[in-house]
């Protein structure tokens, strides 16, 4: 037949994904003999068996191949249970045998490694002990002090310091030779209070010109380095106003006032009186659109009076938060309708402008208030700047 | 009786009913004994054969159906492609392998053991080989 069987093509898939297998149900062992054998984990082959026993009855062989594999003379070593069904415990017990054969090895290994070291610090006692004559010898308290010999000869080595830590290691090799015999006495120098570094006076580049020129250029690398830090002063105001800016700020006030006085004087001979502008002008105060159509009738009748190029009563601007304490010449309701919203806010009344009576409807608190809105319907009164305060924000609906 | 239907039917465990053609069905030594009315009965695959006399042949071979309980559907059906597959490639040579789905292929060699796909003898001959 070209085309292989079913039974063959079937058994090849099992194969390719043979690590998802782990149960194989009532399949016979037979047919999955070839899948089997391509097990490469002997705890994958433990877990087929256990889901499906029927399994264990015959893998003996492939149990067989597990412990060849993995157990060194495994075939010498082989054990044939009584239970068929329990190779795998064969396996396993080989394997521990196996490694704790391989642990103790290493721990002997490891130990035999240990005892050399051990054997290099261990005191020697010899019979006979070889005079050697000392070349500089040097007695502190008694005893021959070895280091005495490396201080000695430190000035030749001053150039070369590493040349002379390995001499001195070499001198104090020799000393532990059994013909000198320094330290029964005084034991195995350990070292830790030797020095093995001189002190930076000492050294032979201290206070060397490369060397304090390499400091200077340090020190001035980090003088560029560092982040120049500018204080830098901010004149802010201060939150509560003090009486000389309360009283300038009504000087202020006070000259402007005159100035406008004056220009008026000069460019309206003819004036109508205060009253009736005030009266006409009352009743709509409330309303904008009344205010539009009065206006205008109202400005035609008092364009020469009104030519304020600045309102006798500053219209009710939004002073910031802090409080404002300015002379008040009179009171603040005049009329009605114009009720201002900031009680701190004294300002002296004027004739009901219209400049401030749409701006008092509109506004609260204060907040925007444009007396830029009317200059197109009076024509006269110069555009001013939407007074807003940056620190509110703008406040879009109406009162 | 006498000419042969060119259909025959192949009922799962789950009551699904394959109708494939003789010729392929037949590429399976079970079926084709089963179906084959000059057969003799046997009890081990019919299950009405203490009715049946003896010269009649099976109720599959009466009937043109053959319904395997060990078999579930999805697995017969693979059962079918390949019978189909194997009858198109009758004389091709080096063809590709069906495509078998990981999760049936270990029922689908249950089944075509059973079955004995094609020559029964080969089907030996071949886990040996690969034994």
């Amino acid at each position: 037949m070209p085309v292989s069987s079913l039974a063959l093509m079937a058994q090849r898939a099992a194969i390719r994904t043979l690590s998802r297998i782990e149960d194989v149900g009532d399949t016979p062992y037979e047919l999955l003999e070839p899948i089997l054998r391509r097990i490469d984990n002997p705890d994958h082959l433990l877990k087929i068996e256990t889901n499906s026993p029927h399994i264990a009855d015959k893998s003996a062989p492939l149990w067989q191949a597990f412990i060849v594999r993995d157990i060194p003379d495994g075939k010498k070593k082989m054990l044939f249970p009584k239970n068929p069904r329990s190779w795998h415990k064969v396996y396993r017990k080989l394997r521990k045998e196996e490694e704790a054969k391989k642990k103790s090895a290493e721990d002997t290994l490891q130990k035999t490694l240990l005892g050399l070291k051990e054997e290099k610090g261990s005191t020697m006692f010899v019979n006979k002990v070889i005079a050697r004559p000392a070349k500089q010898a040097i007695f502190v308290d008694g005893v021959l002090n070895t280091r005495g010999n490396q201080h000695a000869t430190g000035a030749s080595s001053s150039a070369r310091p590493l040349q002379a830590i390995k001499r001195s290691v070499v001198a104090r090799a020799q000393q532990q030779k059994p013909h000198m015999q320094i330290f029964a006495k005084t034991g195995i120098p350990s070292g830790k209070t030797q020095i093995l570094v001189a002190p930076k006076s000492m050294r032979p580049d201290y206070n060397n010109e490369v060397t304090a020129a390499a400091k200077r250029a340090a020190e001035a690398i980090k003088r560029i380095a560092e982040p120049k830090t500018e204080i830098r002063k901010v004149f802010a105001p201060v939150g509560k106003r003090s009486a000389t800016d309360t009283a300038l700020d009504a000087a202020r006030l006070q000259q402007m006032r005159e100035t406008e006085q004056r220009l008026r004087n000069l460019t309206q001979p003819a004036r109508k009186t205060v009253s009736e502008a005030s009266a006409g002008r009352a009743p709509t105060s409330t309303h904008m659109s009344t205010q539009t159509v009065a206006r205008p009738a109202a400005s035609v009748e008092s364009s020469p009076p009104r030519r304020d190029i600045l309102p006798s009563k500053p219209p009710a601007r939004p002073l910031p938060r802090y409080p404002i304490a300015l002379p008040s010449p009179a009171s603040t309701a005049d009329s009605p309708g114009l009720q201002y919203p900031s009680d701190h806010l004294q300002l002296p009344p004027s004739p009901p402008t219209t400049a401030s009576s749409p701006g008092m409807s509109r506004g609260t608190g204060g907040r925007s208030l444009s007396p830029a809105v009317l200059s197109p319907r009076a024509g006269i009164q110069p555009k001013r700047k939407r007074q807003v305060d940056i620190f509110m924000p703008a406040k879009k609906g109406r009162v | 009786m006498a000419t042969l239907s060119q259909f025959v039917t192949l009922v799962s465990s789950d009551d699904f009913s394959f109708i494939v053609l003789r010729s392929a069905a037949c590429l399976s030594g079970v079926i084709r004994r089963m179906l084959d009315p000059a057969c003799i009965i046997f009890s081990h695959a019919s299950l009405l054969y203490s009715v049946l006399t003896l010269t009649d042949g099976f109720v599959e071979a009466r009937t043109n159906t053959c319904h395997f309980e060990n078999i579930s559907g999805m697995v017969l059906e693979k059962v079918c492609e390949y019978m189909y597959y194997n009858e198109k490639h009758r004389d091709g040579k080096d063809v590709p392998d069906m495509d078998i789905p990981p999760e049936l292929c270990l029922e689908l060699l249950m089944a075509s053991d059973y079955l004995d796909s094609a020559c029964p003898s080969l089907l030996h001959m071949a886990l040996l080989t690969a034994a």
